[in-house]
């Protein structure tokens, strides 16, 4: 068919518009995919690494914070001949001669069911004896020893909770796949016995695995476990730790998507330029006898075609892109939910295939106005253009007024209480489609708000200029919104996140309020008390709190506990948003009142006087909340309560940090290098000052949002693209007006001030329209997204640095934009242009 | 079609385009018959709605009163699909800014309407070759239509407008953007190749050169069609 | 002085070595590798353990209890049943012991041990044609496996062996009541155990023999007739039984010779109250002179040692395992000139093989013969090893 053949044609005759529109749309889908494939690769990651030691499990018997008492595996299985199930010792050492690295240590029981998961499967070639016969025998993976330059059999020494140990790594296991390596690139299997003494777990499990196919089977374990267990099924757990990292991934999606749909806009401008162009070949096609629909169909074919190519490309860019992201999003995965190890991108055709419909669909759907468009321009012997500019005029006040409707829906899906996580992003994007309706009759408002002013500083030119961009507004319009779009993402998201970074910062100088904190990060055993009590002897030392940070899993997730022994004081340091300190001291002394984080009480929707309930060494049990605090810590919340209800409830001991007040005349700095070369010498004990652990703190907030601010800089990207195409077109579609103006007596400077003022003023105009939309984007995103997500308060933070930055990049972008157009048309001689056209 | 018989007529045919304040009335009753194989041309000043008649003609639009019948089938009624595949099967254009379609080969510009015409590919082919070496064009075929002159232009302008044989070939100021010695040359071929195929010519022109080589020359002036002799 | 079973020693060695292989994916079929005894015995560092070299006195009940100081130790029960109405079933529950190293490592964990168990159990019906059998592993830690003296007490997760403290042994200090509770989906016996004879010590007093080479022995005693009562389980039924069992308890740390394939060994009651234990260890080379050695027991308690040329045993039929296709003697003939006892022993049922992570055949068998011109019968286990 002709047809296409004029469609391809077209699109090589213009070939930098296409493949700008092709580089839009495969950054877009590239976006997408590598955070699809991010965060697929991470489920994946958490799913082998679950699957590595849990393997068959069903079920999983969880305790209190220290675990189960090894006793009752035992009971399980000679009292009462529970065969198919197997034990766990899990926890964390340092490797001193690898540069500190984490490892994990799995310590399992080679004489219990040896098919049941990967980790024992792995040791299927190796005597179990192996393990007890030699004294600290370890395994590792084959990959995992290489990389520590280990042979077998040699040397390798550990500092766990339990202390510093030498293990003997004696044989080394393959992994089936490239998965499977990764799940064990930094994980020492050692016998149970091993494990216990080396992370501090004597006499104590981790969990006990179970494989129970049968609903009796399950009802009979259940009916013999003591009351500070509980049987979980592994589905419901792996799914309530999964749940953790949810919204971390739904608000990459959402910002993945902005990408898309910037790149969407892209795709639209260049169609709709390019039909707008052809309008005269257009209508003496429809002459001609070419029908409505195939026009249609050759211009959505011409953006599906674009589409596909940049789909192709995004594919490719997308993988690439996704080996970048991955470590970021690994970062942040281990630095704020727990700890996974996530070196290996898994190429999912799922992710692909999403990624490709989504490229696919937007281009599609992008295409669609401007097929429609093309489709309706009527047959006509003889063509004037001026018909197209006083409708897309006349258009201007309609879709103004249409905007309403998806501002509408926008404000229900925002605004409305009980609303998800989706509805709010929803709502986001209704919302920025509206913004993208009204924007052409607000840029008709800044061009005539301008027009005086430049008139008065350029000129004609700066008249012309004004004129030029209003005339030719059925070009640039979606420039301008595509622009304006992806600037407002920008202003808005970043001052989202100095905002947040704000809040968290005055939330740290209220809270931390200590002068040093010592802590033994990831010990089971904690702290010594006789070393506190030697530190609280020293002279200088006003007071200390103590701090226990432990899990509580359960069934229904993982709920985060704070146990302090803060007296009223310290207690003050609290900021609460429900209730007062005053009011729920007493009863958080003395009376098993708990007060629970922001983000827990909107997770759990609790509020004060409602009750949270935890498994205690006796059974579940109900605490009452005395007051709700705000707590930037963790996203998915913690529940704190003073030291005395603990160990009321729990048989734990433990001390994980403790934190130094000291009198108002001593020297930190120096007390603290007293305390690290005195008391603290030889303990494996992290001393960090306030300012420190401030910075720390700040430090892994700035990690978090390193992912959000690669894509911020590629969804402007895409953007900056876009109006680099569109302009150009724009610009070097008027070499006749230029050379009649050249022909006039114009001269090469002025024709290249008239070109960059044009485009500059369109860049000004995007970047003056994104600055509401950003600030909008920013109190959405502060207000509604985040509580959606995380449930956090915080206060909004507008500094003028996101607003000038917003209004430079739009208006670079429109200069350099001009720029090349500008000297190109500078440069042609009029005569030539003339006859040319 | 035998040469003579009425191909189209027109019957107190209206032309009123709803203007923001008021109305403009362009035709006011129209009545004429074209018969086939005729070349008429239409003089008639700027704005005296020559183009209107044309694309009335041509059934790109609508009268708003009257009627047009082609070969005795009313056009004045036809939907817009229908009357896209009129055009496509019974109409030539010729149209003063030549109008070839810029990504297309002159052979290709020749092949389109007889491709839009569902002519098998040997067939077309065969007659695009036909066409250009009538007009002597036999060696651009491969050439965009940026690579010629107007002249030319134009006369390959002329041959798409009779590839497909139509009735009716309409011409809008054929020669109004060509010199004096080309527009003899598209004229001559506007005069023999529609020809050759019965088909009537109407063109609507200014141009004194163009109605002194028409079989007919009618005029419209305030909105009626009269004929000059 | 030569010991039975020398080949139990190589098993709990090797099942430590093989248990692995056989928990890990069977395969399709689940065929398990066939294991060189000898091969992998050679291999077993002994270096640190006790040896049996010298005979030493029995104490009971302390040398019920486990000797840990010794590699390798097993105690064994097998017996002939049967119900009211004469169906007739054999049961095995054998409990092994091996330590990995001498010594019990220094570990504040209670899981450290250098002690390892494995348990075998099966149940024939006989007339059902039918045999099941299952095996076990564990730690000798937290309880999940172990033996204790004072009250005897053996077992490894639920499968156990433990004294019947309620009821006397009259007088006898080496006597032990029992009771047993093994099983598994198929098959599960429960049975209360009678001692009616004091422990039989054999080869010189207890240090059995089992090849040349000094310390290549074991001490072996046996409780030779248990009068049995209680239930045998197989899927839904539960079958009332009697009957007599045969206790075995073994402990040793040297291993096989190179030269030797394996071992048959034969544990019999008799009509008359009287038992037979006896074993040969088969050479490699068949110009070589098996090993044998072989206690008789007298209806009063009196043991006779035999030694090699005091009996013979002749194959006379041999069975093909359907399963492994590995062929074992099906059917002997014993003599014992001295006692002037003949005796043909025949399996109850052929298909009594073990195809657990070490595979052999022990089942239960019937004898008949005359004993000083005297028709005599008899029931009992005999057991074969080393058959490839």
């Amino acid at each position: 068919m002709i047809l296409a053949r004029i469609s391809m044609r077209n699109l090589i005759r213009h070939p930098w518009q296409s493949v700008l529109s092709i580089v839009g749309i495969a950054l877009g889908v590239a976006v997408v995919i590598a955070i699809d494939l991010t965060n697929d690769s991470a489920r994946r990651a958490f799913k082998l690494s679950n699957q590595m030691v849990a393997g068959q499990a069903t079920h999983h018997i969880i305790g209190g914070p220290t675990g189960l008492n090894e006793i009752l595996y035992r009971d399980l299985r000679v009292d009462h001949g529970i065969r198919d199930m197997w034990p766990v010792v899990e926890g964390r050492v340092r490797l001193p001669d690898h540069g500190d690295q984490r490892f994990s240590v799995i310590g399992v029981d080679p004489f219990a069911q040896t098919t049941h998961s990967a980790i024992y499967r792995s040791t299927r070639d190796l005597s179990p004896t192996e393990l007890l016969s030699v004294r600290n025998a370890a395994l590792l993976a084959q990959d995992t020893a290489r990389r520590l330059g280990l042979s077998v059999p040699s040397e390798l020494r550990v500092r766990g909770a339990g202390g510093r140990h030498r293990l003997r790594v004696t044989a080394t296991v393959q992994s089936d796949s490239a998965l499977e390596g990764q799940a064990l690139r930094t994980v020492v299997i050692t016998d149970i016995s091993t494990a216990q003494v080396i992370t501090g777990n004597v006499g104590r499990l981790t969990r006990i695995d179970l494989e129970l196919t049968d609903p009796t089977a399950v009802a009979r374990v259940r009916g013999l476990l003591p009351p500070d267990t509980e049987l979980a099924s592994s589905a419901s757990r792996g799914n309530a730790l999964q749940q953790m990292t949810r919204a971390f991934e739904v608000n990459l999606t959402a910002l993945s998507l902005l990408a898309l749909v910037v790149g969407m806009f892209l795709i639209y401008n260049t169609m709709t330029v390019s039909v707008l162009q052809r309008h005269a070949q257009i209508a003496t096609l429809r002459t001609l006898g070419v029908g409505n629909r195939e026009l249609f169909t050759s211009v959505t074919g011409e953006a599906l075609t674009l589409g596909v190519l940049g789909v192709l490309a995004g594919i490719g860019l997308g993988i690439a892109l996704s080996h970048q992201l991955l470590a970021l999003v690994a970062q942040t995965i281990n630095d704020l939910y727990f700890r996974l190890e996530i070196t290996q991108v898994s190429i999912s055709a799922l992710s692909l295939a999403k990624g490709i419909a989504l490229g696919i669909g937007a281009t599609v759907v992008a295409a669609l106005a401007p097929a429609l468009e093309a489709s309706r321009v009527p047959p006509q012997i003889t063509y004037t253009r001026s018909g197209q500019e006083t409708a897309a005029r006349s258009s201007v006040g309609r879709l103004a007024r249409f905007a309403i409707v998806p501002c509408t829906v926008a404000a229900a899906l925002l605004l409305l209480p009980g609303g998800s996580l989706f509805a709010g992003f929803a709502g986001l994007f209704f919302a920025i489609f509206g913004f993208a309706l009204l924007a052409p009759a607000l840029l008709l408002l800044i061009v005539r708000l301008t027009h005086p002013w430049l008139s008065r500083a350029l000129g004609l030119v700066g008249r012309m200029a004004g004129r030029g961009v209003t005339e030719s507004l059925s070009r640039t319009r979606v420039t301008v919104a595509a622009l304006a779009i992806a600037v407002s993402a920008t202003v808005g998201v970043g001052i989202m996140i100095t905002s947040f970074r704000t809040t968290v910062e005055h939330w740290l100088v209220n809270y931390l309020r200590a002068d040093l904190y010592v802590s033994a990060a990831g010990s089971a055993t904690g702290v010594d008390p006789n070393l506190i009590r030697r530190v609280s002897q020293l002279p200088g030392v006003k007071s200390i709190t103590t701090a226990r940070w432990t899990k509580l899993d359960g069934a229904g997730g993982r709920t985060q506990l704070f146990v302090l022994d803060a007296q009223a004081k310290a207690f003050e340091n609290f900021q609460f948003k429900h209730g007062n300190a005053a009011s729920a001291w007493p009863r958080f002394k003395a009376g098993d009142a708990v007060i629970v984080s922001e983000p827990y009480a909107y997770h759990h929707r609790r509020g004060v006087r409602d009750r949270v309930v935890l498994r205690t060494d006796s059974g579940a049990r109900e605490f009452e909340v005395a007051g709700v605090f705000y707590d930037y810590g963790s996203d998915r919340g913690v529940v704190a309560m003073h030291r005395d209800t603990y160990r009321r409830h729990w048989a734990d001991p433990a001390i994980s940090s403790f934190a130094v007040y000291l009198d108002a005349d001593i020297d930190v700095d120096r007390f603290a290098a007293t305390l690290q070369d005195g008391v603290l010498k030889d303990s494996e004990l992290t001393l960090r000052s306030n300012r420190q652990l401030r910075a720390l703190s700040m430090e892994i907030f700035d990690r978090t949002f390193a992912v959000t601010n690669v894509l911020r800089v590629l969804t402007v990207v895409i953007a900056v693209i876009g109006i680099f195409s569109a302009l150009m077109s724009i610009q070097l579609e008027r070499g006749r007006e230029f050379a009649v103006l050249r022909a006039n007596g114009f001269t090469p400077r002025q024709l290249w001030a008239l070109v960059t003022t044009e485009t500059g003023l369109l860049g000004f105009a995007a970047g003056v329209l994104a600055l509401p939309l950003g600030l909008f984007l920013a109190l959405a995103l502060i207000f509604i997204i985040n509580r959606r997500s995380f449930g956090w308060t915080m206060q909004v933070w507008l500094t003028p640095e996101h607003f000038v930055l917003g209004v430079t990049l739009a208006v670079a972008a429109g200069l350099l934009a001009g720029l090349y157009p500008a000297l190109r048309l500078a440069r042609t001689p009029p005569s030539f242009a003339l006859r040319h056209e | 079609m035998a040469d003579g018989d009425p191909v189209i007529e027109l019957c107190e045919v209206h032309k009123i385009y709803p203007d923001a304040q008021r109305e403009r009335t362009v035709l006011r009753g129209i009545n004429a018959t074209f018969r086939g194989g005729e070349f008429v041309a239409i003089l008639g000043r700027s704005g005296s709605g020559k183009s209107t008649l044309l694309n009335l003609l041509g059934g790109i639009d609508l009268p708003s009163g009257g009627d047009i019948r082609f070969n005795g089938l009313s056009i004045s009624n036809l939907d817009e699909r229908r009357r896209t595949l009129f055009r496509r099967e019974h109409v030539g254009f010729v149209f003063q800014f030549f109008n070839l379609i810029p990504t297309l080969t002159v052979f290709e510009n020749l092949l389109f309407t007889l491709d839009l015409n569902g002519v098998d590919r040997a067939r077309a082919q065969c007659r695009v070759e036909q066409l250009l070496s009538q007009l002597g064009l036999s060696d651009r075929g491969d050439s965009f239509p940026d690579r010629l002159s107007g002249g030319e232009q134009q006369r390959i302008a002329v041959a798409r407008a009779v590839a497909h044989r139509p009735s009716l070939v309409l011409a809008d100021e054929p020669t109004g953007n060509l010199d004096r010695d080309t527009e003899q040359e598209v004229l001559t071929l506007l005069r023999a190749m529609p020809k050759r195929d019965h088909t009537t010519v109407i063109a609507a022109t200014h141009s004194p050169e163009v109605a002194s080589c028409a079989d007919r020359i009618v005029h419209l002036q305030d909105g009626t069609l009269n004929d000059a002799n | 002085m030569n010991s039975a079973k020398p080949s139990l020693q190589c098993w709990a060695a090797l099942a430590a070595t093989v248990l692995v292989i056989a928990c890990a994916d069977p395969g399709p079929g689940g065929a398990q590798p066939a294991q060189s005894v000898v091969g992998t015995l050679s291999s077993v560092d002994t270096r640190g353990f006790r040896k049996a070299l010298v005979p030493v006195a029995f104490a009971f009940p302390r040398d019920h209890g486990a000797h840990p100081a010794f590699k390798t130790e097993w105690w064994y029960l097998t017996g002939n049943l049967s119900t009211a109405d004469g169906r007739r079933f054999g049961y095995q529950l054998t409990l092994f012991r091996v330590a990995v190293t001498p010594e019990p490592p220094a570990s504040a964990s209670a899981w450290a041990t250098n002690q390892t168990y494995m348990a075998h159990f099966a149940v024939t019906d006989v007339d059902g044609e039918a045999f099941y059998h299952d095996e076990r592993f564990a730690r000798g830690a937290l309880g999940l496996a172990g033996v204790s003296a004072t009250p005897f007490r053996a077992w490894l997760e639920d499968w156990r062996v433990s004294e019947d403290t309620g009821s006397a042994t009259r007088g006898c200090d080496s006597c032990l009541n029992l009771r047993i509770a093994a099983g598994n989906d198929e098959a599960t016996i429960a049975l209360v155990l009678t001692s009616t004879k004091p422990a039989v010590r054999h080869g010189d007093n207890g240090l059995s023999q089992k090849s040349a080479t000094p310390g290549n022995a074991s001490y072996y005693y046996s409780l030779t007739r248990l009068a049995t009562e209680g239930t045998i389980q197989i899927g839904t039924q539960t079958h009332a039984v009697t009957g007599h069992s045969w206790f075995d308890h073994e402990w040793s740390t040297s291993a096989l010779e190179d030269d030797q394939a394996g071992w048959d060994w034969f544990s019999l009651q008799l009509s008359g109250h009287t038992e037979l234990m006896l074993f040969r260890l088969r050479a490699r080379d068949p110009e070589v002179a098996d090993f044998v050695s072989g206690s008789f027991v007298a209806s009063d308690g009196r043991v006779s040692r035999l030694h090699p040329g005091d009996f013979t045993i002749e194959v006379l039929d041999s069975w093909t395992s359907a399963a492994t296709g590995v062929a074992y003697p099906a059917q002997w003939r014993v003599r014992i000139p001295q006692h002037g006892l003949v005796l043909e022993v025949t399996p109850r049922i052929q298909r009594q093989e073990l195809n657990a992570a070490f595979r052999y055949w022990e089942g239960a068998v019937s004898a008949t013969g005359r004993h000083r011109a005297r028709p005599i019968s008899g029931e009992g286990y005999v057991e074969l090893t080393g058959y490839q």
